[in-house]
């Protein structure tokens, strides 16, 4: 008995020192996967960081698990790509979640519009529900330019500068390595990456992205945004990508099927698995992923 | 061509589903399809978590849940339609919980269960139309009485309906299974099998075309084309019957 008295004492007494120790670190709770990689690699091992959507993970329509909002209910800062594209599920989990910290506009809380200078994408005249499922705030899916996860970086840095003073320098100096090794890479990847344009693809993910590279996006599979096709659209595009000399179908990890592969077929292009996102930890993690689509995507 | 892909994907459709639809409504059960696909999606999705052959263990499970359904006999008292709903849901809530167990599976997984009539490949008609040539022979040997004649059917209808739904989709096969075999209906029992067909090759080509000039996705425009050819023949039926 006195044994597992002592046994007892010990665990109790591990199990606090841990949770005094966690109560230093701030709590981080990103909706993507590729943000929380930048998120972990400016705060390193003085935050913990968790991500809501997984990698391959459709970003506008991630299922609210009870988890989820008990991550944001924690939370010390909430960062988003904002633009409308986590709208559909992202609200109802930070009102479940209670944590005032996290809302827009409050410390806590940070988006694309904290970090961008210039918004890609924004539709023109009047915005009605024939344009299809568009965001009408701009093309939300900034992040796949290298550049805008610098600065990302950036901000995060100034924002935990805030939260946590005792390590400003360290973040600070952390986002200018980061912003270093970005600018040393762009260089090599806009050389390989522009093999594989022209190039269609599924949705518009990938507009910040073939800015910054320059390459040249012929049409899109889905006419307009949520959409299916129809066999017009479809036999239309067959001849559009061959006129065109398309080289790459570009697919998001959530839209491959059946029917894209049987469009690149008869298009003689190469369909390209180009993920927004993949496994790896912090800054490793994105740049991986810019890696990852310079080589081709899969 | 998407177009000519998708025409005659509904055309092997119009003269396959109608036969098996007319069976289905006379015995007043239709979600016993449903709960086949859902079964087999289920054994598909146990496949991908376990790391083995999916297409097998779709087969395994769908051969044992033919087996099951035909142990139920005929006249039971025991409502077949709630069982095979309350099947459906179980199998789809062990799917559910079985892609969470993978990440990268789910986009995967909605392509597989629902396919798209756009992704038919000419390998996809040729194997659709061959295992549903293989349903009706089928069909001629299932009955209500033996066991051995139920599973015939309940075969019948797995062979033909699950690939269906894997290849074009789950609205579209329902739409073809049921729509031109409820138009030709008459009084209490069902009309001629040829009105059933022509129901369900006008609505087949009518739907695409429209689909084509109109730019609007094919699936959908050939249901509501087969209600639109299934409706007055559907009243005209009605007025004949007194």
């Amino acid at each position: 008995m006195k044994y597992l008295q002592k046994l007892l004492l010990l665990i109790i007494t591990f199990i606090l020192v841990q949770t005094t120790a966690m109560a230093g670190n701030l709590r981080i709770v990103a909706s993507l996967p590729a943000l929380g990689q930048i998120a972990q690699g400016v705060a390193g091992e003085f935050a913990e960081v968790k991500v809501l959507a997984h990698v391959g993970q459709d970003p506008h329509f991630v299922p609210p698990k009870p988890t989820l909002a008990r991550h944001l209910a924690h939370a010390d800062l909430l960062i988003a790509a904002g633009f409308g594209l986590e709208i559909g599920w992202l609200p109802p989990l930070v009102d479940a979640s209670r944590n005032n910290n996290i809302r827009q506009a409050s410390q806590g809380y940070l988006d694309g519009r904290n970090v961008l200078n210039k918004v890609l994408g924004k539709p023109q005249g009047k915005i009605t529900r024939e344009l299809g499922d568009i965001h009408p705030e701009g093309n939300p899916h900034w992040w796949m330019d290298p550049v805008n996860g610098v600065r990302l970086a950036e901000v995060i840095a100034e924002r935990l500068s805030q939260l946590d003073p005792l390590h400003a320098d360290i973040y600070r100096q952390r986002a200018s390595n980061f912003a270093e090794k970005i600018k040393m890479r762009i260089p090599q990847w806009k050389t390989s990456i522009q093999r594989f344009s022209p190039l269609v693809s599924y949705h518009n993910s990938y507009l910040y992205l073939t800015q910054r590279f320059e390459l040249h996006v012929i049409d899109f599979v889905e006419p307009k945004p949520g959409i299916e096709p129809s066999t017009s659209h479809l036999d239309a595009l067959v001849s559009k990508m061959k006129q065109n000399n398309v080289q790459s179908v570009w697919l998001e990890p959530y839209h491959d099927g059946s029917m894209v592969r049987k469009l690149c077929e008869l298009a003689l292009a190469s369909c390209r698995s180009m993920p927004d996102a993949v496994q790896g930890e912090g800054f490793d993690g994105y740049i991986n992923m810019f890696d990852q689509l310079a080589a081709g995507g899969k | 061509m998407f177009l000519l892909t998708s025409l005659i994907a509904c055309l092997i459709l119009a003269l396959v589903m109608p036969f098996l639809g007319r069976r289905v409504l006379e015995r007043r059960i239709v979600f016993v399809d449903l709960a086949l696909a859902q079964f087999a999606a289920t054994g598909y999705a146990i496949g991908l978590a376990s790391d083995t052959s999916g297409p097998l263990w779709a087969a395994g499970i769908t051969v044992v849940a033919v087996l099951a359904f035909a142990a139920l006999p005929y006249a039971s008292k025991l409502p077949k339609e709630a069982v095979m709903g309350a099947m459906y849901a179980v199998a789809a809530a062990a799917g559910m919980v079985i892609l969470t167990q993978l990440p990268h599976a789910e986009g995967h997984m909605t392509d597989l269960m629902f396919g798209s009539l756009l992704g038919a490949s000419y390998f996809d008609l040729a194997v659709l139309a061959a295992l549903g040539f293989l349903a009706i022979i089928m069909l001629r040997f299932s009955g209500n009485d033996t066991y051995i004649q139920r599973v015939m059917f309940y075969t019948a209808l797995a062979l033909a309906v699950v690939p269906a739904i894997h290849a074009v989709g789950i609205v579209l096969v329902f739409g073809m299974l049921l729509l031109p075999a409820l138009a030709a209906w008459q009084g209490e029992k069902n009309g001629p099998v040829w009105l059933a067909l022509l129901v369900g090759v006008s609505g087949a080509v009518v739907g695409v075309m429209m689909a084509e000039f109109l730019d609007l996705p094919p699936s959908s425009s050939v249901v509501l084309a087969l209600f639109a050819c299934g409706l007055p023949i559907f009243i005209w039926n009605l007025g004949k019957r007194e």
